[in-house]
């Protein structure tokens, strides 16, 4: 029994010391959710739920306002997905409104990285262009 | 009893003032911003002093290069942050111009500047405290370690079996070990690419440059970016100032191209050489995503050669050429052919001396302006060297052969480092350089080539010209 016990000291330790590290160390894991992107444009505010999406289709929901938070319904809205870095674009996309001031648009993001998601916001005659930065990852 | 709870609270304290993270490490936060931006008629620096993690006071300086009056309207801005006003007066006498602005939340912001006619949108960085890997490990390793040995203390002192304090005694040596790991490794690591420099400003490139790294990694994608097009338009008349309008965009999508990076104190660098050879070095403000705008006076008529160096985020700079027919205005007169230019503001001439060598071996090209060495850093560089030819032996319709010469190069002379010194360059508010600036250049081809040297002293900027010709070799 004391033998036993001795020899699991060492796991003890190990084990006291594994999770306090896991504890202090992985609460900055990549995948905390960081509070979406926001941008704005003109009179309008944009905003994406999130800034990290899995590769392939992808719904995007995302929220158009005007300064005073009050959801705002323009004539046409459009995604313009691109990727920077690689040098190419994708087909624009008509988002469609599931609820006031709130867009849907499916993407299918064919590559990892750094994406650029372009929202066309046309009413009227004026037409604004917000750009939202994503990251696609595997 | 109470002398074990002494022996704890005594450790707790000691815990306490080192265990933490501490707020002031994590390397190289943020630096001072210089951009210059020629607005209107006006050439400006514009210094965005650092500021973050600590949020608070903006400190702005407006640096002019001539004498000058009017009103400057700054605002800082982001998206979900509240927007900062302030006004600049600017002086009869040329120099630095303060206003302070507040920031209040991390995030990629803009800065704009409005004379009342053009608004100039400079976008930069308030970065966030990013604490690097190995610093948790080392964090977690010496916290964890004191802990444990405290723990293993009050057990050695408390405990009813031989063996318990003996657990709290390893854990506090394997934490010692991690600990001194991350901290012995921690100077081997490079930094991760940096938002706003190597790639978009997200708010997660900003708050977890790591993490964002981590995930790029996943997709194996390089920094660099497809060139870019110089989309130029615009009509300039003699004369009068002229709005030129220079659009970029991406060559691979043809999008507007929003991502410029200051390289050389400039988001944009503008160099003209008019039909008489008359230089201009003036830098585009950016007046929306991909647009730029430079006001531009010229008193001749004809093609203008233009030159354009700009670098996208991810690195590497380009150099697009073009020309501009300046159109006659009412009054249009053609100038005689310019001379080494001296710079009447100040009263100070400036010449320029070439030891030259043969095509293809390195000439040394002197710039002296006066005697004293008051000179200032333009642009954080002593002296700005533009070359350009081989062009026809002299004529008139310099800026025609300057737009269709092979060679046009913008060099620079650095300041001499000076010992002990820290923070980075010195700003224009250091004089003691020169009088003369030494550049060494190799003319690639033999031929005739117009070379102009640039510097700055009591806040001007003075323009030294000379024609070299170079033998082959």
């Amino acid at each position: 029994m004391k033998v036993q016990l001795r020899a699991a000291l060492p796991v003890l330790a190990v084990l006291l010391v594994g999770g306090l590290f896991a504890w202090l160390f992985w609460s900055g894991s990549p995948t905390t959710a960081v509070a979406g992107s926001q941008a704005n444009v003109g009179p309008y505010v944009v905003r994406l739920s999130t800034d990290s999406v899995q590769r392939g289709v992808v719904e995007l929901t995302f929220d158009i306002t005007d300064g005073s938070n009050k959801p705002v319904e323009p004539e046409k809205v459009s995604v313009e997905p691109t990727m920077t870095q690689m040098g190419h674009a994708l087909i624009p996309v008509r988002a469609t409104p599931s609820a006031p001031g709130t867009y849907r648009a499916q993407v299918d993001f064919n590559m990892s990285g750094q994406w650029d998601i372009t929202v066309r916001i046309t009413s009227g005659d004026e037409m604004h262009e917000a750009v939202l930065s994503v990251t696609v990852v595997n | 009893m109470w002398r074990v709870a002494a022996v704890v609270v005594f450790l707790t304290s000691l815990l306490t003032m080192g265990a933490g993270v501490s707020w002031a490490d994590g390397g190289h936060v943020g630096a001072d911003l210089h951009v210059a931006q020629t607005l209107g008629e006006r050439e400006l620096t514009v210094v965005i002093r650092r500021t973050g993690p600590r949020l608070g006071p903006l400190l702005v300086e407006v640096v002019t290069h001539a004498p000058t009056t009017g009103t400057l309207r700054l605002s800082a801005s982001s998206p979900s942050a509240t927007t900062s006003t302030g006004m600049v007066e600017l002086g009869a006498v040329p120099g630095v111009h303060r206003v302070v602005l507040a920031v209040d939340k991390v995030g990629p912001w803009e800065l704009a500047i409005t004379d009342g006619a053009t608004t100039a949108r400079i976008p930069f960085v308030v970065p966030a405290q990013v604490v690097p890997p190995w610093q948790r490990a080392s964090d977690f390793g010496f916290g964890a370690a004191g802990v444990l040995a405290g723990v293993a203390l009050v057990l050695a002192l408390r405990a009813r079996r031989s063996w318990m304090p003996w657990v709290p005694m390893m854990g506090a040596v394997v934490a010692l070990s991690v600990g001194m790991t991350g901290a012995a490794l921690s100077a081997q690591f490079p930094p991760p690419p940096q938002a706003g420099r190597d790639v978009d400003p997200s708010i997660r490139a900003i708050t977890d440059p790591y993490g964002q790294a981590r995930l790029n990694a996943q997709a194996a994608v390089g920094l660099t970016r497809a060139p870019l097009i110089l989309d130029l338009s615009g009509a300039v008349v003699a004369g009068q100032p002229s709005t030129v309008r220079l659009n970029f965009l991406d060559s691979a999508t043809g999008r507007p191209a929003d991502d410029l990076v200051v390289h050389h104190g400039a988001l944009v660098h503008l160099m003209i050489v008019s039909p008489v050879g008359e230089l201009m070095h003036l830098h585009p403000v950016r007046v929306g995503p991909g647009r730029y705008e430079v006001t531009v006076r010229s008193s001749a008529t004809g093609v203008h050669a233009l030159a354009v160096e700009a670098g996208r985020r991810g690195g590497g700079t380009q150099q697009m050429r073009a020309s501009i027919t300046v159109q006659p205005g009412a009054a249009a007169t053609r100038s005689a052919p310019v001379a080494p230019v001296s710079d009447t503001a100040s009263g100070a001439s400036g010449e320029v001396s070439v030891d030259v060598a043969a095509a293809g071996v390195p000439s040394t090209i002197r710039g002296r302006f006066g005697d004293d060495p008051t000179l200032q850093p333009w642009l954080g560089m002593i002296g700005h060297l533009i070359v350009v030819g081989p062009m026809p032996p002299s004529g008139d319709e310099r800026g025609e052969a300057a737009a269709a010469a092979p060679i046009w190069s913008h060099g620079h002379a650095m300041p001499p480092a000076a010992p002990g010194a820290v923070g980075g360059q010195p700003d224009e508010s250091v004089a003691t350089f020169g009088p003369q600036v030494d550049f060494v250049y190799t003319f690639p081809r033999p031929g005739r080539y117009l070379v102009w040297v640039q510097a700055e002293r009591d806040f001007t900027v003075l323009t030294a010209s000379t024609e070299v010709e170079v033998t082959a070799s």
